[in-house]
């Protein structure tokens, strides 16, 4: 046999043996990625039978919730109109910003680094150095209403839309954009090209935007307007039934999770355009003069957005002495946030790669995974919560009390969904000719998988860790329900202290969770940079 | 290998974590209380230091609206987490002893409180009380200006937009409209709301933004609880608190109430702590720390601030408690539009 028979010999007797391997590997991670998506849906569940089995006993409360009323309709209509806004005007200067930004590498890194940091203080805050703001460009007067609640959302989530616009644009393939821009403007070719490309991933970034809009009630709430996501916690209040709030939160829920379908239908539908072989942007683009003016206005906002918060919390707190009592006091409150948030990242990056590997999968077993992986982003907190408490009663056979797992579980239940799709954004970025380059050589699949697959993963994994990190420092809804005896967590304090008034304690432990996302988002980006399997794609 | 062996434990470590948040076995107990943190705290590392018997809080916030402990509590009804619910109000305690979540006990040191503050079944007492009242910016108004009456928030004399309230659908002010529901009877009731509603009263996102709207000169006045009216003075702020009707009808008070939870897991401890609660010198503790403003005890002196003593809204708890769901219910009708 000559040298290149043995070789073809090499490489076939190396694809055979490595078939028959993968196909109990396959199923080994179809059975674990099935058992992690039960483990994040187990709190519904544990709902789902509480209300089946008529735990609540009320179903005339049920019924009732059912009809919903003109009144709930029209409020409902109203709530979709005013989320439609705001995410949508969120969006459209967040792309504003992206687009300035791109062009500037340094400020955009700063600002990818700096978003955690304006993610991780609670929209509210935002709302009420906003709302202080608004009445007194008003002369005193307070404004209130759907434009100054608009707005103020607008402004909470414009770092988190610039975010996604920036994902958004860069996944466009700019080998297109390049050569279509030496023969026109870059103006046309954003609106013929770049925006077509970029469109399902950005409409992706509209449904989360509109969705987080949609279920929040508290700014709403600082300039009283009413939304209908007041209407499920009303129902609960005379009732004081969570079936009748699911019955009433279900208009919400099927219109949060159709519209995350139908975005994320267009990004599967979008799978032709090859992410991996992205290229930077190379050369300094013109725009016309309006789209510049409005582009630098964008920026403005969002650098007031990023450092207004940041003053103001700084001349609140006062010294570094204030700053330093305030840490003492809330020291309990403070290690059981670590803990919890340490444990989500200990278990949520794995459980993140479990769950982020069937949405590549085009079949109906794809499909339903993504429904399935959708329903979180659509319930109420607090239902969130209660379906948790469910379960620890179901499951108080354990030989460990299992009310100890519940803080962690429900920010794993809520955020491992969003670090899994932004996981799956990352996985398609992947050139799939390097796995299968690895595949030929590899000892094992978990072999592979170690020594290819999760460095090229690790920048998503990185971004899907930071999210997972500061939503879950930020959580309240679901986490006051569950909150272990003894070891509330800092936001807890946060919001029992901003009731008490004690607006310097506030500040500090603001500036405190800013400086500690802040830290992990320099660390994040820095690790992504300086990761050697970047430069691969 | 070294990955994988990192995985394992971790995954171990994860176990060994959970496996040590079991119950200890030394003497503890498990409170839920809707009182303000920085009230309860002190009063909770007293009871430790005192009795020896570690108390594990946790602590509501106004935020969660009323899904908060009151949620928890019927959640957990088959297998109890907490051993006393101490309530900074009353209505949601009712609700809870009519869903079959507390047990009796009858505390010695309740023994003075008046009929009307503790249960006839034993399942709840009283321990000490907020009053409704009005929050006045003295930059804003002149004092014959002030507004004397809940009913002011139905005139005209004063600008809708610069008087406020709390979202009536939830909190205390939730609870003050069922008792008006109770006193005035459903029809004026109801009526009286949709007046405040239809001339644009503000209504706000709690008590604690009514207080300090009012402090901030945003609004001229506005109803809220004595305990938020009192941090806006006890902070400097430009404000004069006003205890409404007083030649009428009478101030709603709001007493708070501590109960043993139905199958508590500490019962011992449990009720170590509900006497320690409902004693006289920790109800004059928490007034004096401002987490109350009355002492519910009969012949007790009138607090400080108060000119004269306060005439109460003459009111049957279990009747505000009835008249909560038909006041919810029309409440919504009339505010979430």
């Amino acid at each position: 046999m000559n040298g290149a028979g043995a070789a073809i010999e090499t490489i076939q007797h190396i694809s055979i043996r490595h078939h028959n391997g993968r196909s109990g590997a396959r199923w080994l991670a179809g059975g674990a990625a099935v058992g992690a998506l039960a483990l994040l849906l187990a709190p519904y569940l544990a709902l789902g039978i509480a209300l089946a089995s008529g735990q609540y006993g009320e179903g005339s409360g049920v019924r009732q919730a059912f009809a919903y009323s003109g009144r709930q309709l029209l409020l409902l209509a109203h709530s979709l109109l005013f989320s439609g806004a705001v995410a949508g005007g969120a969006l459209l200067l967040g792309v504003g910003c992206a687009l300035k930004l791109r062009g500037m590498p340094r400020l955009g890194g700063l600002f990818l680094a700096a978003l955690p940091v304006l993610i991780v203080v609670p929209v509210y805050l935002h709302g009420l150095a906003w709302a202080a703001c608004l009445s007194s460009l008003a002369g005193g007067l307070p404004g209130q209403g759907w434009w100054a609640a608009g707005w103020v959302e607008v402004m909470a989530l414009l770092p988190l839309a610039t975010g996604i616009a920036l994902v958004g644009l860069q996944a466009v393939d700019r080998a297109q954009v390049e050569a279509a821009s030496l023969h026109q403007s870059d103006w046309r070719v954003f609106q013929h090209i770049e925006w077509p490309l970029a469109a399902p991933m950005l409409l992706v970034g509209l449904g989360l935007l509109f969705l987080i809009s949609l279920t929040d009630y508290s700014i709403p709430s600082l300039f009283a307007v009413n939304v209908y996501a007041i209407e499920i916690f009303t129902q609960y209040s005379l009732d004081g039934s969570p079936a009748a709030a699911l019955v009433t939160a279900l208009p919400l829920i099927v219109v949060a999770a159709g519209l995350m379908l139908l975005g994320l239908a267009r990004v599967r539908q979008a799978a032709s355009t090859p992410w991996f072989r992205q290229t930077p942007l190379l050369r300094r683009e013109r725009w016309p003069v309006l789209l510049q003016a409005v582009q630098g206005m964008a920026v403005i906002l969002l650098l007031a957005q990023a450092v207004a918060p940041l003053i103001g919390l700084l001349v609140m707190t006062g010294s570094g002495h204030a700053w330093a009592q305030a840490m003492i006091a809330a020291r309990t409150e403070i290690g059981s946030t670590l803990a919890i948030v340490g444990m989500v990242m200990l278990l949520g990056l794995p459980l993140t790669l479990l769950v982020a590997g069937p949405l590549s999968r085009a079949d109906g077993v794809g499909k339903a995974w993504w429904v399935l992986l959708c329903l979180p982003f659509a319930m109420p907190a607090p239902l969130t919560g209660i379906g948790a408490l469910h379960l620890a009663a179901l499951v108080s056979w354990l030989p460990f009390d299992p009310g100890a797992g519940l803080p962690v579980l429900v920010s794993l239940a809520r955020f491992v969904p969003v670090a899994a799709f932004v996981c799956y954004a990352r996985q398609r970025r992947i050139d799939p000719g390097l796995l299968e380059a690895a595949r030929l050589f590899q000892r094992s699949s978990a072999h592979g998988a170690l020594t290819v697959r999760l460095p090229l993963l690790l920048p998503g994994l990185l971004l899907a860790g930071l999210l997972l990190l500061t939503l879950t420092a930020g959580e309240l809804g679901a986490t006051l329900l569950v909150a272990r005896p003894g070891a509330p967590t800092l936001m807890i304090r946060l919001y029992n202290l901003l009731h008490y008034g004690a607006s310097r304690d506030v500040a500090a432990l603001c500036l405190t969770l800013m400086a500690g996302a802040g830290v992990t988002g320099i660390l994040a980006l820095w690790g992504a940079r300086a990761w050697p399997g970047r430069g691969l794609n | 290998m070294r990955i994988q062996f990192l995985f394992v434990a971790c995954l171990l470590g994860c176990g060994a974590l959970l496996g040590g948040c079991r119950k200890s076995a030394s003497r503890e107990v498990v409170i839920y209380t809707s009182v303000d943190q920085v009230y309860a705290e002190p009063i909770l590392r007293d009871f430790e230091r005192e009795r020896g018997i570690r108390a594990r809080a946790v602590y509501d916030v106004e935020a969660a609206k009323t899904t908060g402990l009151t949620t928890r509590l019927l959640a957990e009804k088959r297998k109890p987490q907490a051993d006393v619910f101490w309530n900074n109000e009353f209505a949601n305690t009712l609700l809870l002893r009519q869903r079959s979540v507390l047990a009796p006990y009858r505390s010695p040191a309740a023994s003075d409180l008046p009929m009307q503050y503790r249960d006839a079944g034993d399942c709840w007492a009283g321990m000490g009380g907020r009053a409704r009242v009005l929050l006045v910016n003295t930059t804003k108004l002149k004092p014959d200006h002030y507004p004397s009456s809940i009913q002011d928030l139905a005139s005209a004399q004063w600008p809708a937009r610069s008087v406020g309230m709390a979202n009536p659908l939830f909190g205390t002010t939730a609870t003050h409209a069922a008792a008006l529901y109770a006193t005035m009877g459903a029809e004026p009731a109801r009526t009286f709301f949709r007046k405040v509603q239809a001339r644009g009263v503000r209504a706000v996102d709690g008590n604690s933004v009514v207080r300090d709207m009012v402090a901030n000169g945003l609004l001229a006045w506005g109803l809220t609880d004595t305990d938020d009216a009192l941090g806006a003075v006890s902070r400097g702020a430009p404000v004069a608190i006003v205890v409404p009707d007083q030649q009428t009808t009478g101030a709603f008070v709001l007493p708070g109430t501590v109960a043993l939870i139905a199958g508590a897991p500490h019962p011992r401890e449990a009720k170590a702590l509900v006497d320690y609660l409902l004693a006289k010198e920790t109800e004059a503790r928490l007034i004096a720390a401002g987490g109350c403003q009355f002492s519910l005890r009969a012949g007790a002196a009138p607090p400080k601030w108060l000119r004269e003593p306060l005439k109460p809204l003459a009111v049957e708890l279990t009747d505000v408690q009835e008249q909560m769901p038909l006041a919810l219910k029309d409440l919504r009708a009339i505010f979430n539009r």
